[in-house]
């Protein structure tokens, strides 16, 4: 290693790093900021994302600023800049985990209220989109016209989630934490902190 | 160059286990009917079952949560794999929700809790082959040109893949760099294909940003329609139903506050090879998409038998 490289290693604060690399990220630590990933992202285009910077503070530790900031939540999950990277940095996976880390210790709950119908109709039905969530008419009414257009087609009604299936489901969904994070998104008992929009 | 490793790989007969997702199911039926009239019509034997359930990428893409993708994948390969060895699925959603599940699972923590889990439900993780709906097209691309009873009349179409196609380019027909499967089967069909600068480039879902920051997202499907424009291309092919979704809903919006000079039909795949084989396009849903699909379907022509003599082969086997 380099005089330069073994400087800014030292300064590196493992504990955040090792933290943000569960799930069998690789090599974010060998991010060169060459640039490359940036130069192709679609939220780098559309907003002020910048993954070098968000790699470059968890290196040095600087949790509060990145799992409370905005900053997080702009990646397209395209993996544009994985096919780009020299060090094949796994770029969206190791957003996600910024994001779980984020959203267990509070944060995101303004975003993920408005995103979290899904996971909803997941719980209730075993499906996660339904067809009102695409068209405004009321639930009961989408999903007749859907099933009045599907027998159109020559198709069966509509996705139907055995109750056997269901019963396993619910335990997915208690066991694996999911059922707990979407009741309280759900009912507004999330601690949420708010995000900052400045990085 | 196709990935001929793969091709090889791909079952040409099934039988297949065809995932059913929510998204195509429940707002592009038309998908469903079409994917079914083509394994009906190339006699493919497949399977689906009520104990199936939703893929769980939408969940993991809001909530981070990796256990609540692999418990389902697991869960739902246990409950196929009695069915058929293959799952075909022509939803880039559906198909990355297999292969994330995978990648995720390499994960010891990961892999130890969602043996737990499904442990408790007396089943466990088991892996089976998922093929995308449009290479097993490929693979019997030859077949459904003989079978075809209609052309596509060369209206000039430009082909998204979809980001979540190439991550796993072992696994798959093309890479990023420059995908080309798709064009050859336009190609076939009697279509023409043309290139464009934006065809690696996301259509501007984003997974959450879509709802989230819609102004990103509409940016994003701005850049792409425009290069797609700029190519003059009549019309778009997609693999996915949320590419499909954002490529056309996304023009509606665009063109009204002129980001766009015109708005042009977005296809999917198996309604396009449908066609070809002779489906009604009364039954391709296409009433749910937003922008008139007219002039695709003005471009589709019956396909003229041309009688160039019998060869040589011919003439022999005739007089078997
Ligand atoms: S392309 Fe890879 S190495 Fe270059 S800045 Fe981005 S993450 Fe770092
Ligand atoms: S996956 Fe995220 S970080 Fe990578 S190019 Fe897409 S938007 Fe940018």
């Amino acid at each position: 290693m380099d005089k330069v490289s073994v400087l800014l290693t030292s300064r590196w604060n493992w504990k955040l790093l090792e933290e943000a690399k569960k799930w069998g990220i690789e090599r974010p630590e060998e991010c060169l900021s060459c640039g490359a990933c940036v130069g192709a992202c679609p939220a780098a285009r559309t907003s002020s994302y910048n993954f070098r910077k968000v790699v470059r503070d968890v290196m040095l530790g600087n949790e509060e600023k990145v799992l409370s900031s905005r900053e997080i939540w702009y990646c397209f999950y395209c993996f544009y800049c994985t096919s780009k990277c020299p060090s094949k940095v796994e770029i969206p996976y190791f957003i996600m985990r910024l994001r779980r880390m984020a959203i267990e210790r509070g944060y995101g709950g303004d975003i993920l209220r408005v995103v979290i119908s899904t996971s909803i109709n997941l719980m209730e039905r075993g499906v996660s989109v339904l067809p009102s969530d695409y068209d405004r008419m009321s639930p009961a009414s989408a999903e007749e016209s859907m099933v009045r257009l599907r027998e159109s087609l020559g198709l069966p009604p509509v996705m139907r989630v055995s109750e056997k299936a269901m019963e396993e489901l619910k335990t997915i969904f208690k066991e694996t934490g999911f059922e707990d994070e979407v009741e309280r998104i759900r009912s507004g008992k999330w601690p949420f902190k708010g995000i900052s929009e400045k990085y | 160059m196709v990935n001929e490793k793969w091709l090889e790989r791909i079952p040409a007969d099934g039988p297949f286990y065809l995932f059913q997702g929510c998204f195509i199911n429940h707002n592009y039926p038309g998908i469903e009917a079409a994917t079914r009239f083509i394994l009906d019509k190339l006699k493919v034997k497949y399977f689906v079952s009520e104990d199936q359930s939703c893929c769980g990428l939408p969940e993991f893409g809001t909530l981070a949560n990796p256990l609540i993708l692999t418990c389902l994948v697991g869960r739902n390969m246990d409950v196929m794999q009695k069915y058929a060895p293959y799952v075909l699925t022509p939803c880039n959603g559906c198909y990355s929700a297999f292969h994330t599940s995978a990648t995720l699972m390499k994960d010891p923590e990961v892999a130890t809790k969602t043996g737990e889990v499904l442990g408790k439900l007396g089943r466990k993780y088991s892996h089976m082959k998922i093929i995308h709906f449009a290479d097993f097209i490929y693979k019997r691309l030859e077949d459904i040109a003989v079978k075809s009873v209609k052309v596509l009349g060369g209206l000039k179409m430009a082909v998204h893949y979809g980001c979540h196609y190439f991550l796993f380019e072992e696994e798959g027909l093309d890479s990023r760099e420059n995908p080309s499967f798709a064009e050859e089967i336009i190609d076939r069909l009697g279509g023409e294909h043309v290139n464009y600068t934006a065809k690696d480039e996301c259509c501007g879902f984003g997974m959450i940003q879509q709802v989230v920051h819609k102004n990103m997202a509409y940016a994003i499907t701005e850049e792409k329609i425009n290069s797609i424009l700029n190519a003059g291309a009549e019309a778009i092919l997609v693999i996915c139903p949320y590419c499909l979704n954002v490529l056309d809903k996304n023009q509606k919006v665009l063109k009204d506050i002129e980001l766009i000079e015109k708005a042009i039909p977005v296809i999917h795949i198996s309604q396009l090879v449908a066609l070809v084989l002779g489906a009604s396009p009364d039954k391709m849903g296409f009433e749910k998409h937003s922008v008139d699909v007219k002039p695709f379907l003005d471009s589709i022509e019956e396909r003229k038998m041309e009688f160039k003599g019998w060869s040589a082969t011919e003439v022999a086997s005739s007089l078997k």
